[in-house]
């Protein structure tokens, strides 16, 4: 974007210091770093989208090769990673719903709905949906 | 009881040397002086070629921005208690170009500013005899938080997309246009979309969220920025399908 709507001012002080911004910056707040944790996170989701793939081809092909990618499942490396790609998944969840207010204003009359009741709602419908899938699968 | 505090200042001077260098002044500790106290009685008493910006003494102005202790902070509102026992150090706003001292550039910024056209634009002029136009509580509410800007630009040095990426038109400026997007005396949107929906415009912050936490005016940047992306991605899509003209009025 051209952003100059004028000659710049340059007739007593023409120098001008431009600062560098270190590579490091989004270690030096807290804020930043979760900020880039939170944007980390999608390498976990896509790390288990490969793997539910790998598990789908592993149930195409059947026989050995299913039975083969569950003992796979079951290392204890597997279970590991699984509980890292959770530990990110919760993570980037409760982030995205605290962040939903930012982009939602709820009007209703003169009445605006407070952020924190959004942020409520969102997250108690996500439990719900999630007691309710984790029922359907477990009691199968 | 502390007597004195230190306050390293980062300090350009252009004719004296290429490169920003630290300063170190040690002031007598006075229980309620702000940060720009100190400042102002370091250039009253101890070195006058100290340069720095401020004007209200009050938050209301924003010209006196600054990192303190490498945040953002309108310094006339910043206290040295709470910064105790020191030492302070005081930069120039992050991100901008510096000029001397403490004082930053804003031409760019500025030129941003104009590019979302922080104005009314109403389709058609109404005739002063045709009197006031009129809004309701509710259509004031729409906009009102954008409205308490006061361009301390302490967003932009808060903002890791503006460090990083030259063109980002930035927090204040889009919650400016949105300022007058969300007021019903306003037809300028269409105008608006084409700076905020082109490169540089709304879609290249990544939500770090920061600009709101650095605002001291509660204007909340970072919220203006996502209701305009909710906005502005609608528009993309209708500009995309409809026939040239049908999109934005
Ligand atoms: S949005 Fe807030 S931080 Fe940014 S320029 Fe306006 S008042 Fe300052
Ligand atoms: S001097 Fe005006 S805002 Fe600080």
């Amino acid at each position: 974007m051209d952003t100059q709507t004028q000659a710049p001012y340059k007739r007593f002080r023409p120098e001008r210091y431009k600062p560098q911004m270190a590579l490091s910056w989004w270690w030096q707040k807290p804020t930043y770093l979760l900020y880039i944790l939170r944007e980390l996170t999608s390498v976990f989701v896509a790390t288990y989208a490969v793997i539910l793939l790998l598990t789908l081809r592993a149930l195409g092909a059947g026989g050995e090769a299913w039975s083969d990618w569950l003992t796979t499942l079951q290392s204890p490396g597997m279970i590991a990673l699984h509980l890292v790609i959770l530990l990110f998944a919760v993570y980037h969840s409760l982030t995205w719903f605290s962040l939903a207010p930012t982009a939602l204003v709820l009007r209703i009359k003169d009445y605006t709905v407070p952020a924190k009741a959004l942020v409520v709602a969102h997250v108690v419908i996500w439990l719900l949906c999630s007691i309710a899938i984790a029922a359907i699968v477990l009691t199968r | 009881m502390q007597k004195s505090i230190k306050i390293e200042v980062k300090r350009y001077i252009p004719e004296k040397q290429p490169t920003p260098f630290y300063q170190e002044y040690e002031i007598p500790l006075e229980p309620k002086w702000g940060v720009l106290d100190a400042l102002t009685y370091i250039k009253d008493e101890m070195d006058g070629t100290l340069s720095f910006r401020w004007s209200c003494h009050m938050g209301v102005c924003g010209s006196c921005g600054m990192m303190v202790n490498g945040q953002p902070a309108l310094t006339c509102a910043t206290f040295l208690e709470e910064y105790l026992p020191g030492p302070i150090r005081i930069e120039p706003l992050d991100h901008f170009r510096v000029i001397r001292d403490l004082v930053i550039d804003t031409d760019d910024f500025m030129g941003k500013l104009k590019r979302v056209k922080p104005w009314l634009i109403p389709v058609e002029e109404k005739p002063l005899s045709e009197g006031e136009n009129k809004q309701t509580p509710a259509e004031l509410a729409a906009f009102k938080q954008y409205t308490l800007c006061i361009n301390c630009l302490l967003c932009y040095s808060a903002c890791p997309v503006v460090g990083l990426n030259e063109t980002f038109v930035g927090p204040a400026a889009i919650a400016l246009a949105q300022r007058y997007n969300y007021d019903s005396r306003d037809q300028g949107q269409a105008e608006r979309h084409d700076v905020l929906l082109d490169h540089g415009g709304a879609f290249d912050c990544t939500l770090i969220g920061e600009c709101s936490r650095a605002c001291p005016k509660h204007v909340d940047p970072t919220g203006a920025i996502q209701r305009y992306k909710a906005d502005g991605a609608l528009e993309y899509w209708k500009r995309l399908i409809l026939p040239r003209g049908a999109a934005s009025k």
